[in-house]
């Protein structure tokens, strides 16, 4: 087929000539699923997001519960609960290089039957070829790091809210995790009772990037609630730019390769070593957008210590990472360069029951299924696992 | 702007489709190449990405990105090449060389390379 319309000079992009549509950006990972035979494959993605929950932003605050401040949202800017660092500096196109950002705006959404962050969704999943999709924000998941934690719940209560009212509604395939406003444990656990039973969540999510210690005794009721839903309790990696040492960063690409393992590296070992896995053993763990090679690097820097200094960790009853061995991952942004290192990863950290697939569609390091799908040392019995089975068994997908 | 395969060599247009940055895809023995032309040049190659696949071909030609430092090795600023073109995948922005295909991240990385040549007002594609 010759090309011969293109609306812009020098770019040219198939759904450029009618605007933009998804659909056509993503055609290379339509041929892929067809060419693997995907459509026989069940495929969750763990960790996907809105394309953007702040055009939303109008019918998010409707729900805020505290009515002067439901009123300064509306009356101020559209994002005015937010502090000043709340969108820290977002270079996620690459100056414009990776064109869905700057084309967001010219997709249409026609579908009056759903709202259009579940079309969105559908028309993603659908290209790519996954079945179950679990959704998040992306603006908001910066907001652990809010100063005010009373706001912090306000907007998380109001986001949950419209996107288990007005959005999940629409789909039986779009899910999501509740967002959990940590800087305020009590508040949490009315979240768990509010949401959990919503068809529309499989789970509750922390926002990675926040100082509260998950040690603190203060979140174990939380901790006890969720565990008796069965459900898991994830931490959604972010990163925090103002974090005091990635101001000495310059690059945008290394604060996001530090910040997104910098605070589940510490809350993972928080987590481990002060025991929280055997105080609720029944609480599945899952570590979300931090990618994979983090986790044997962790491993062996906490058994090696804690071998030396088992007196600071006395509810341990076994190497800090048999514990990590137990929890669940997502696949994304997986390091994918070096098979020999993966493969190490994998079978170190129990793969073919532990991890599960994540595209972080439509993020500008988004992975596909193929990135499992072609591993050579993986049977298929693992990669059909890793793609949606372990998925589906975590997040009950069959009640 | 018709398609015609010619045993391995493949009519891509006539050279004025090609202006003003416009591009064509092509199927050359089963694959999808796009075209395009750059300073009176035109080259070719496989619309797929090496890294996760994507359509590399509807992407960005943009200056390779040049540090510029002082004899004392301090670095003043950066700058765009204006001969080391390259052209940048739009799922993630892996960059290539236009000239030959290699990945600018990984010189032992390149995407599949065609012969485009013009003869006669038209461009056509070998494979």
């Amino acid at each position: 087929m010759a090309i011969t319309d293109p609306v812009e000079p020098r770019l040219f992009n198939t759904g450029q000539r009618a605007g933009y549509d998804t659909k056509f950006h993503l055609a290379n990972a339509t041929r892929q699923a067809q060419e693997r035979g995907f459509e026989d494959v069940l495929i969750v993605d763990a960790d996907a997001h809105h394309l953007n929950e702040m055009t939303h932003y109008g019918d998010i605050i409707k729900y805020i519960p505290d009515e002067v401040l439901r009123n300064e949202a509306r009356m101020g800017e559209r994002s005015g609960l937010m502090y000043p660092g709340f969108r820290s500096p977002q270079r996620h196109s690459l100056s414009g290089r990776i064109l869905r950002y700057r084309n967001e705006d010219l997709e249409k959404f026609e579908d009056k039957t759903v709202h259009p962050e579940v079309e969105f969704s559908l028309r993603e999943m659908k290209a790519i070829g996954i079945d179950y999709q679990v959704v998040f924000p992306t603006a908001l998941l910066a907001l652990g790091m809010h100063p005010d934690p009373f706001i912090e719940t306000q907007l998380a209560w109001a986001y949950c809210r419209w996107l288990t009212e007005e959005v999940l509604p629409g789909s039986p395939w779009v899910k999501t995790m509740v967002y959990l406003p940590m800087n305020q444990p009590e508040a949490c656990v009315r979240f768990v009772e509010q949401f959990g039973d919503n068809p529309g969540v499989v789970g509750f999510m922390v926002t990675s990037a926040r100082y509260k210690p998950v040690h603190a005794n203060d979140y174990m009721p939380l901790y006890r609630a969720i565990e008796e839903t069965g459900l898991p309790l994830s931490f959604h990696a972010i990163y925090h730019q103002q974090e005091r040492m990635f101001e000495g960063m310059n690059k945008f690409l290394s604060v996001h390769a530090l910040g997104f393992i910098f605070y589940n590296l510490v809350h993972m070992t928080n987590m481990v070593m002060n025991g929280i896995p055997e105080r609720f053993p029944k609480l599945k763990l899952l570590w979300i957008e931090s990618g994979l090679a983090w986790i044997p690097f962790l491993m062996q820097r906490l058994d090696n210590e804690y071998l030396m200094r088992s007196s600071e960790a006395p509810l341990l009853r076994k190497l800090p990472s048999d514990y990590m061995r137990e929890m669940f991952y997502t696949t994304q942004p997986i390091e994918n360069h070096d098979y020999g290192l993966l493969e190490t990863t994998l079978r170190t950290i129990n793969a073919e029951t532990q991890l599960l697939f994540s595209s972080d569609y439509p993020h500008w390091d988004f992975n596909l299924p193929s990135t499992i799908w072609d591993l050579p040392f993986l049977t298929e019995a693992a990669k059909r696992r890793i793609l949606g089975e372990n998925a589906r068994d975590l997040f009950r997908l069959d009640r | 702007m018709p398609t015609e395969s010619m045993s391995t060599e493949v009519y891509a247009g006539r050279v004025t489709d090609f202006e003003d940055g416009r591009r064509a895809l092509v199927n050359v023995d089963g694959r999808e190449v796009f075209v395009f032309e750059r300073d009176g040049r035109f080259f070719a190659f496989e619309n797929v990405c090496r890294h996760m696949g994507g359509p590399v071909g509807e992407g960005m030609l943009i200056g390779k990105v040049e540090a510029i430092l002082d004899d004392e090795g301090r670095h003043l600023g950066d700058r765009f090449s204006t001969t080391d073109i390259h052209i940048v995948c739009p799922w993630h922005g892996w960059e290539y060389e236009i000239e030959t295909g290699i990945c600018a991240a990984d010189r032992r990385i390149r995407l599949r390379r065609f012969e485009a040549t013009a003869r006669g007002g038209e461009v056509y594609v070998r494979g």
